[in-house]
């Protein structure tokens, strides 16, 4: 029950390529999230999953059936759309229905004026009547049962939309950004709605976001697409940890993931921004060479620096705060910066709990004790190994 | 009958010159909108005074200006001493018709145009357009020939057949533009809800353009009411010659008064002006939307 | 990325999509076949023929012989002239009077939505009704237009408004006019109001007078409009046929014979089908050449404006 398999899928419009040879598999009753920007493939993905667009070339698999040539009626998944796509001339109740009601439709239906027979059964068929009351309970509209759409606010056509997917008891629900039309507080609230829905039908879910913080709250598996192309997939906290490039480790996370130009050297360590960290290697390191160090904005402290410069750590100028109430973003411009990038303004970004360097002050960048320091190929963006900060006894420590 | 001009909130503190200036400009507005709407409506108006005018004051040297309310006499004469009745059915059957055969095929054309693809879209739209250039006079004798042959001259078949023809094109790019602005999305759930394409049109699409299709409708039904050309050349014979024809056959004959045929006049463009006025501004944004993109 | 398996490409859905398109605009498409398409082509044929109106199905073929005799013929300059004539003044008179009638209910009005109402009578009026009750009104006897004309201090003459062939074209003009400038006022309307009024507020600011105002601001907004109703009452204006039938019938002595009421006449009265048809092709190779001129003419005024056409 709802095991949707897509194998090796590539889907091209014209010269350009939407999706490039991706396998994937939802498992029953996963909470699936394919996370990316706009224009990475995975709306392309999850229409092609409900039969609203047909790959170029590949097999789209729900429950060991092919369903590649079906018409998406007969997949027997429910989408829910960005943009909800009520249907305007209907009645809340209606369109709760209205799925129910299409396995009654005939042909004669079409001829003027006995049209709206098929709208016959919305009450008079307890099946229909029960399922569509259910519904409506579950996400508590009952009271909008008889209203249009237009009357209604976002956030009640939102759980309209959700009702006319749940009706159906569909062996697979199919979410295209389902809140990104929502303020932010109703944003949260209907987070919470749709994890309820996914534990009390334990029906699969897949979810597309461009949101990364809806991606790492909700999904019990993360996708992370990028041109087409899946570029990491697994739980939240392992993209989020260990991400596979430096394109996952920026997409992920706010602030995005530190990431700098360094040197590895077995003799002497991990340098970043000219600085030495306090690191352990740790996996399968390369030989010595130039790589792209990465390191999130918790794992770093920051300190007025009075240390000599032998220390390790990157040095560096306080160049603003951000209070968000509980702690304090740091923003640090290195002073290997000026040095080594013409190419773009650098900044580390740390997050610091009390009172802070203050601006303009000269700091100290070192990796918290027992912080995760990523290494990635400077060619390929790809990730190399990781290792972990250690305590050093200096005055550094915290 | 007027439109008025509103007061612009204007600011406590205003200049002299400007004042006057104001006013005179505000003046000049008020009777050019005075006159705009007397230049458009008068002659129906004229119609209707002179049809409730006795035939023995027609010719007056100096015309009345207003109606005679409640001399019917006229219309009596009209129903009596013509066959109004007959041509104002025959009108009707050839509207009616016209207006069911080019609004379903003028909906799934513009809906076709606007959602699917298929070989020959571009051409079909572009052939839609060119329709608009033919003249009805140079195809005329090509028609007659082909209805003669086909034995639908005086017919009311047939003149459905060419009204809706003419009026098809027009109707097709209004239908395609209240099909570009239905979210294609709410056809999206509908296929997903499991209905079939066809059944999509008539129950997701249909219902939401709903105006559109009124003005349509209005549109086809009197562009056939008012079609003279092919009515006059097609229809000859007098049981199926529509109101448009059998009004013309007063002009340059002398045995109908003015009163009547004015009258007449009166009554055949009547419901054509109302219902425009009515849904004047979905027929010209429809119209409008057609053009423009044409 | 391991291939797991070599898939067919997926054609038929493609295919069923143009299936069902085609389906939906089958009966428009063959009715437009029989009824513009065909009768266009046997038109064409037509006019390289010697056919009589009693007999459509029996002429014989005469090559370019109605053409050689059209071109000879002394009154085609005149025709063309006339058509000429009409065409131009009806559509600048129509836009002109269009245009301020817009301008005019532009300005803050109460009840604009009734005004645009009563502007649609002329145009939905049908044309034989308003033919007819032109005729009485031009009437040289008893119409009121001469009798209010001459209430005015500086006309003392009825005029034969309708028989008088200095007086026929302007008249039929006239008629044109007054039912086709609402068609363009509520076009034009619509186009100012699409103007933000802060281009206007903006032009104030830089101190620009009202005619400069109207040539930086509202002539560029409204240019696209403009042209796309100028094709559009050009080709109406060309084709349109019975209003000039009805109140005119072409004479007097052929002043207002435009090319369709004579290829009408050809073809109906005197009953040369092949004639008249010929008449046809050059009344529509003239009609194409307005509609290449107006897509030039729009494409070069749109690279002006940006987007225009």
């Amino acid at each position: 029950m709802g095991r949707i398999e897509i194998r090796d899928v590539t889907r091209r419009f014209g010269a350009t390529t939407a999706l490039d040879g991706v396998d994937l598999v939802a498992e029953d009753g996963e909470f699936l999230v394919l996370l990316g920007p706009s224009g990475c493939g995975k709306s392309t993905l999850l229409r092609m999953i409900a039969g609203l667009d047909t790959p170029t070339t590949g097999r789209i698999v729900v429950d060991g059936e092919d369903v590649t040539d079906r018409a998406p009626g007969e997949r027997d998944l429910a989408v829910v759309f960005q943009s909800y796509a009520l249907y305007p001339h209907m009645t809340v109740r209606r369109n709760l229905a209205f799925p129910l009601l299409m396995d009654g439709f005939r042909w004669w239906h079409h001829v003027p004026f006995l049209g709206s027979a098929l709208y016959r059964r919305e009450r008079s068929d307890r099946g229909v009547a029960e399922r569509v009351a259910r519904a409506a309970d579950v996400l508590g509209i009952t009271e909008l049962l008889d209203r249009h759409p237009r009357t209604l606010s976002g956030g009640q056509r939102q759980r309209v939309a959700l009702g006319r997917a749940l009706v159906r008891d569909p062996v697979a629900f199919l979410m295209d950004e389902p809140l990104s039309n929502l303020d932010a507080k109703l944003r949260a609230e209907t987070r919470y709605e749709i994890l309820a829905l996914h534990r009390r039908t334990g029906r699969t879910v897949v979810y597309v976001t461009h949101d990364q913080v809806e991606a790492m709250t909700m999904g019990t598996r993360v996708v992370v697409l990028r041109d087409g192309a899946v570029q990491q997939q697994g739980p939240p906290a392992e993209i989020y940890g260990e991400p596979a490039s430096v394109f996952v480790a920026r997409f992920l996370g706010t602030p995005p993931m530190n990431i700098g130009p360094g040197e590895w050297d077995p003799a002497e360590g991990v340098s970043w921004w000219g600085g030495l960290l306090p690191a352990l290697p740790e996996g399968t390191m390369p030989a010595a060479g130039e790589l792209l160090v990465g390191v999130r904005a918790e794992d770093l402290v920051v300190a007025v620096d009075t240390g000599p410069a032998e220390e390790p750590g990157v040095r560096g100028t306080v160049e603003l705060h951000e209070d968000i109430g509980h702690e304090t973003l740091v923003a640090v411009t290195p002073l290997a910066a000026d040095a080594k990038s013409g190419v773009r303004r650098a900044r580390l970004f740390v997050r610091h709990h009390g009172e802070a360097p203050p601006v303009g002050a000269p700091v100290r960048v070192t990796v918290r004790d027992g912080g995760r320091i990523t290494l990635f190929d400077p060619a390929t963006e790809l990730r190399l190994g990781a290792t972990r900060g250690v305590r050093i006894p200096t005055s550094l420590g915290r | 009958m007027t439109a008025v001009v509103t007061t612009p909130a204007a600011p406590e503190s205003v200049r002299p010159g400007g004042l006057v200036a104001r006013l005179a400009s505000r003046l000049a507005k008020s009777v050019g909108i005075l006159a705009l709407c007397v230049v458009c409506v008068f002659p129906v108006y004229w119609m209707l005074v002179t049809a409730t005018l006795p035939t023995a004051d027609l010719f007056d040297r100096t015309p009345e200006l207003l109606p005679r309310p409640g001399d019917l006499a006229v219309f009596g004469d009209l129903v009596s001493g013509t066959p109004m009745l007959r041509w104002l059915a025959n009108s009707t059957i050839i509207a009616l018709g016209t207006t069911v055969i080019s609004v379903a095929f003028g909906v799934t054309c513009g809906y076709a145009l606007s959602r699917t693809r298929f070989h020959g879209r571009g051409v079909l739209g572009f052939a839609l357009f060119v329709t608009q250039m033919l003249p009805e006079a140079l195809l005329v004798v090509p028609l007659y020939a082909v209805f003669a042959a086909l034995g639908l001259l005086n017919d009311l078949g047939g003149l459905v057949i060419v009204n809706a023809a003419f009026v098809v094109p027009i109707i097709a790019w209004m239908i395609k533009g209240a099909v570009d602005g239905v979210p294609a999305e709410i056809e999206e759930a509908a296929r997903v809800d499991g209905c079939p394409r066809l059944a999509t049109l008539r129950f997701v699409v249909l219902p939401v353009i709903k105006p559109s299709v009124a003005a349509a409708a209005v549109l086809a039904f009197f562009s056939a009411w008012n079609e003279y050309l092919f009515a006059a050349t097609f229809a000859t014979a007098d049981a199926v010659k529509p109101t448009s024809v059998g009004l013309t056959t007063f002009i340059g004959e002398f045995a109908t008064p003015m009163n009547v045929v004015m009258a007449g006049s009166l009554l055949y463009a009547l419901p054509a002006v109302v219902f425009f006025m009515l849904l004047q501004r979905h027929v010209v944004s429809g119209l409008g939307a057609g053009a423009v993109k044409g | 990325m391991t291939v797991a398996q070599v898939a067919a490409p997926a054609r038929r859905p493609a295919r069923r999509a143009g299936g069902f398109g085609l389906a939906l605009v089958a009966p428009t498409v063959l009715l437009l076949l029989l009824v513009q398409a065909y009768p266009l082509v046997e038109g064409l044929r037509l006019s390289f023929t010697q056919t009589a109106l009693a007999r459509p199905r029996a002429g014989s073929y005469v090559g370019l012989d109605n053409y050689a005799e059209l071109l000879a013929d002394p009154r085609l300059g005149k025709i063309l002239w006339v058509t000429l004539v009409y065409t131009v003044a009806s559509v600048l008179g129509s836009l002109v009077l269009g245009l301020v009638a817009a301008m005019v209910m532009n300005v803050g009005i109460r009840g604009r939505g009734l005004l645009r109402a009563i502007l649609t009578v002329p145009w939905a009026a049908p044309g034989v009704a308003t033919a007819l009750v032109f005729i009485w009104m031009l009437d040289s006897q008893y119409g009121i237009t001469n009798w209010a004309l001459t209430r005015l201090p500086f006309v003392d003459s009825y005029q034969r408004w309708l028989n008088d062939p200095a007086l026929a074209m302007p008249a039929v003009v006239a008629v044109t006019i007054w039912k086709v400038f609402p068609f363009a006022a509520i076009a034009l309307l619509a186009a100012l109001q699409a103007i933000p009024g802060e281009l206007y507020e903006a032009a104030k600011v830089d101190r620009a007078t009202a005619l400069n105002r109207f040539r930086q601001v509202t002539m560029p907004g409204i240019a696209p409009t403009v042209l796309t109703l100028a094709l559009f009452l050009t080709i109406w204006s060309f084709r349109r046929f019975e209003l000039i039938w009805l109140l005119t019938g072409g004479g007097p002595v052929d002043a207002t014979n435009t090319l369709m009421i004579d290829l009408y006449r050809e073809s109906f009265r005197n009953r040369q089908l092949g004639y008249g048809s010929a008449i046809g092709v050059v009344g529509l190779v003239l009609s194409v050449a307005a509609a290449v001129v107006y897509f030039v003419v729009s494409r070069r005024l749109g690279r002006r404006y940006g987007g225009a056409g």
